[in-house]
């Protein structure tokens, strides 16, 4: 019993002494929190902040990285405004996400800083729409994924004479030639589906179309065209998929690529190219990629930003931080490792390597244009809705269950248009 | 006596002065919580706002309007079924052939129990090596045993998803069932079990009319145990599948946590959280009351 | 026939048989993650293989990762299961031993606190704790984990202290023992094994809690080492590898705590008749 005693004493005073000072922030601390938790994301907000250090010795920058990503890093947002004490800057995606931020009054603009760097001619036109918006711009975008990639596996394509398909005749062809050699043509996961519809929604609707359709302009049930972009969607990519795709996560079903058993992997960012890398393919000459048939004037993307809070103890400390972020410095810092492109159009490319100079390029080309993923563009309610119901079509790609889920989200879509939840940004 | 009260004046002070402590937390700790949640699901509000729309019972419309919810309320069915059968029932029979008195028993014991001691996203990453479908450990056995056709999508085919996950919990949580039958066995007292033998009785008919009937505290926390998991059942699902393909192998917990975090609706999340809490209520209320009396009986 | 010896008996060999099919199966999840743990980074997807070398950097980048959040968690995990099971016990002394007006209510209240899904506490719970001054303390968790522990900590302590005859309190109260010092002196030692179990399973609850642990602390000097487990985690890149090895080194402190407690769960009439 004394002995249980003292025991507990002993340890009261270990604890006791580790206990943390309370007051963290001291009004001088820039504090950041994301989601980039390990590896080369770590990495590219750690070298992005080393490099601000370098550069304003004087002003502290701490980060917290919060397993998990948007709706984690939200749950823990929550908690800390609720409580009075928010960071300084959190990573947000474009769009939506930013703007319930700033609906709910949470964000502080940054339009001094917007206009100082001339924000609107550094970036391109489809992120800057998607940040300028209530007369305010709201958040510096750091990067660049591009989604609409195909990758393909370089040796396969050679041994079968065949060549990066332009057009979507050509695709079926590639297709069809593979299955007979008995190589499954495209590896999937599940989960990711929604990504691989963007290009025949471009297809059928034209990139104004697929813009309106984020803004919840266009009927799904009563434009036709929406059904024929299911339609080409069923043809060419879930009749072409490999055998168990549902059971495969996105790196699991990178294998399959690896190994020459499945040519190609549809629309899934350049995070995969990473992670190939990593695995030892040599880029471009193990594989490489094209821009999906459809859509080969444009990168279709998704954008990390920082955004300011409201209620923050350091807010001109974080302007300044912001400001380099959207520097070339801060941009070409922060790339280097994250395995995106830049999203300010001046960085210079050297420190790319081969798959993102080839990206690089693509995006500085002048007739291409830059489309955020739906995600950014839509209600996330919808969102969330609308990737399952294309998964469930893709599980079970029957003209019934094609009929079940365009009724089902043209019926969220009224929804969320009488509530008033659908936002025009512009296109 | 302590005061030179009666007996049943002290025992009136002394059960008050045991309770409060843990009252009061339960106060602070569940009332506060549960009644703000009760407050949340009547209203709208995306988790951030500093301002919450009061809705009525729009919520509780939506979430009866939604496909999602009943999928997964169906699927919480049979993660009912499953957690009062299997769980227990393979804790109660290791339980029962560890005491037998095996030699270096506690190897297996450890063996048993070990996996519940994992933490979650290893056992998720671990279980989703065993189930890849191209070339995970489940299906490379099968291969190289000569039984390909048997080998499945395990967790990307609606039909076997939920069970394939099923088995993965077994795995992870049997542990829990196991170390309480085997507390609850080894708490038995042996001079009952000896007395029966002599008489004797075999191991079957000693079973029913003795360790049984004494297991029945235990069995009460298993089957407690048993229902709360199988309303509350998320984490591995979520890790192993996301509910999906699609919502195919959803639950509650999972439609809950997407509404709530995934769609920004905390208000129509908390009212799944107070459908969960009357459906667990519901079903385990009956039980507790009935096993009260039940272990009453134990003692006399 | 020499293996038919006379103490190997045929129930015997069954029950041995079973166990074995038993262990082999429970082992071979297991095994698959200490036979990543000893893989080089280009192995790990090569599922069904053995690694080629013994390849420790897994281990000694994973300890390092979470060196910090493992002196935490042991600074959680210790004091909150005792404190845990020292409350429950407290609720379910009177609970299984006297019968009063509403027990089955109060009993019923206390376990409705396990269907509450923790999700939908957090922000009222990070209320409480900011008020408290506790957030980002281990004390603080320590208050957290005893408050949610109560409903699973009495069910437990309840059920077993329930077996406890009533006999033994009327000989004890004919012997001059107080209430209270029935508590200490008889309950406790006679519940013993119900005492272990619910220590072992609250440790192990305690240790592996992932959601209170991100919610309630911030900074490393209180950050349990479930949410260090993260860093090897994120969206586009697991590493596999030293994740195994800093999951190896997390089991340990919650087998070597079952290994110690284990050896209580006997019957606990056996002191009681001296």
């Amino acid at each position: 019993m004394k002995r249980k005693v003292l025991l507990l004493v002993v340890l009261g005073i270990f604890v006791l002494s580790g206990l943390p000072v309370f007051a963290v922030d001291t009004g001088n601390v820039v504090d950041i929190w994301h989601y980039w938790t390990a590896g080369r994301e770590a990495q590219s907000i750690n070298w992005l902040m080393e490099s601000f250090r370098k550069k304003y010795p004087e002003i502290s920058v701490e980060d917290r990285a919060i397993p998990g990503s948007t709706a984690e890093l939200r749950q823990q947002l929550g908690v800390a405004f609720m409580g009075g004490n928010p960071p300084e800057l959190f990573q947000v995606g474009i769009g939506y996400g930013l703007k319930s931020y700033a609906d709910a009054g949470r964000l502080m603009p940054i339009t001094d800083v917007w206009t100082e760097i001339n924000g609107n001619k550094m970036f391109p036109e489809g992120i800057a729409k998607m940040i300028v918006f209530d007369n305010e711009a709201w958040a510096v975008p750091l990067n660049i994924h591009t989604i609409n990639t195909v990758w393909y596996n370089v040796n396969i394509f050679k041994k079968y004479n065949l060549k990066e398909p332009k057009t979507w005749e050509e695709f079926k062809h590639v297709c069809r030639v593979l299955k007979e050699k008995d190589v499954e043509p495209i590896a999937a996961a599940g989960f990711w589906s929604v990504y691989a519809l963007y290009p025949f929604l471009i297809t059928t609707l034209g990139p104004k179309g697929y813009a309106a359709l984020g803004q919840g302009e266009i009927s799904f049930t009563g434009e036709k065209k929406v059904r024929e972009a299911f339609e080409l969607f069923k043809e060419m990519w879930v009749d072409n998929l490999m055998e168990n795709w549902t059971g495969y996560s996105w790196a699991e079903a990178a294998q399959p690529l690896m190994k020459g058993k499945a040519a190609m992997y549809f629309c899934m960012g350049d995070w995969l190219a990473a992670l190939l890398e990593n695995e030892g393919m040599e880029p471009i000459k193990e594989f490489d990629f094209f821009l999906a048939p459809g859509t080969r004037n444009m990168i279709i993307g998704q954008v990390d930003a920082l955004a300011l809070t409201k209620g923050s103890d350091a807010p001109n400390l974080a302007k300044t931080f912001l400001e380099f972020c959207a520097s070339t410095e801060g941009q070409r810092a922060f790339n280097r490792y994250k395995g995106s492109v830049a999203a300010n159009l001046k960085t210079p490319s050297e420190f790319y390597g081969p798959i993102m100079s080839k990206i690089y390029h693509l995006l500085h080309k002048p007739e291409t244009q830059f489309m955020p993923n739906l995600s950014f563009l839509m209600p996330p309610d919808f969102y969330t809705q609308f990737y399952t119901e294309i998964e469930k079509y893709a599980v079970n790609p029957t003209d019934e269950t094609l009929d079940e889920v365009l009724n089902e989200l043209e019926r969220l879509r009224s929804e969320a248009f009488m509530e008033g939840k659908w936002v025009n940004w512009g296109w | 006596m302590k005061f030179g009260l009666g007996f049943r004046q002290e025992k009136s002070l002394a059960t008050m002065l045991f309770l409060a402590v843990p009252l009061s937390l339960f106060a602070v700790f569940f009332f506060y919580p549960i009644g703000y949640t009760l407050y949340l699901s009547f209203h709208e509000w995306n988790g951030i706002s500093p301002t919450m729309n009061p809705v009525g019972f729009k919520n509780y419309l939506n979430i009866a309007k939604s496909p999602h919810f009943r999928t997964a309320l169906l699927n919480n069915g049979k993660w009912f079924i499953f957690y009062l059968l299997f769980p227990p029932g393979l804790g109660l029979l290791l339980a029962l052939l560890i005491n037998k008195g095996v030699k270096k028993g506690g190897i297996f014991e450890t063996i048993f129990f070990l996996p519940n001691a994992i933490t979650l996203i290893a056992v998720a990453c671990i279980w989703r090596w065993l189930y890849t479908p191209g070339y995970g450990v489940f299906n490379e056995i099968l291969r190289r045993v000569g039984l390909p056709g048997w080998t499945q999508n395990w967790l990307g085919n609606p039909q076997i998803a939920t069970y394939s996950v099923m088995i993965a919990v077994l795995w992870a949580e049997v542990g829990v069932f196991f170390i309480i039958y085997f507390a609850g066995l080894r708490n038995i007292p042996q001079a009952l079990i000896d007395a029966a033998k002599l008489d004797g009785a075999s191991s079957f008919k000693i079973f029913k009319y003795i360790t049984w009937p004494m297991l029945a505290p235990s069995t009460v926390i298993v089957v407690a145990f048993s229902v709360i998991g199988a309303i509350k059942i998320f984490d591995l699902i979520y890790a192993l599948t996301r509910g999906g393909p699609a919502y195919f192998t959803s639950v509650l917990a999972v439609f809950m946590y997407e509404v709530s975090f995934n769609r920004f609706q905390m208000g129509q999340g908390a009212a799944v959280g107070v459908i969960l809490f009357l459906l667990a209520a519901a079903v385990i209320g009956p039980y507790l009351i009935y096993s009260t009396r039940k272990v009453e009986a134990v003692r006399q | 026939m020499k293996w038919l010896r006379p103490s190997l008996s045929f129930e015997k060999l069954t029950i041995y048989l079973l166990l074995i099919f038993f262990a082999l199966l429970f082992l071979l999840p297991t095994f698959v993650a200490i036979n990543t743990a000893f893989k080089p980074p280009r192995e790990i997807w090569e599922v069904t293989s053995f690694p080629s070398q013994v390849y420790l950097e897994n281990f000694k980048e994973g300890l390092y990762k979470i060196r910090r959040g493992l002196v935490n968690s042991a600074l959680l995990a210790f004091p909150a299961m005792l404190i845990s099971t020292f409350i429950g016990s407290l609720a379910a002394y009177p609970l299984s031993q006297f019968k009063f007006r509403g027990d089955t209510a109060v009993y019923f209240l206390l376990l409705s606190g396990m269907y509450i899904p923790y999700q939908t506490v957090l922000i009222p719970l990070f209320f409480i704790i900011r008020r408290l001054g506790l957030y980002d303390t281990i004390p603080g968790l320590w208050l957290v984990h005893t408050a949610y522990g109560i409903p699973f900590t009495t069910l437990i302590l309840r059920n077993f202290f329930a077996t406890v005859p009533s006999e033994l309190m009327e000989a004890a109260a004919l012997d001059g023992c107080s209430l209270i010092g029935y508590y200490w002196k008889i309950l406790l030692p006679v519940g013993r094994s119900g005492i272990a179990a619910t220590l072992i399973l609250q440790f192990r609850a305690i240790w592996n809690e992932f959601l209170f642990a991100l919610t309630l602390t911030q900074s490393a000097k209180s950050m349990p080492v479930t949410v260090r487990l993260q860093s090897f985690v994120s969206m586009t890149e697991v590493h596999w590898g030293p994740l195994m090895g800093a999951t190896l080194i997390t089991i340990l402190p919650i087998i070597v705590v079952f290994l110690v407690f284990k050896r209580y769960f006997v019957t606990g009439l056996i002191g009681v008749y001296k």
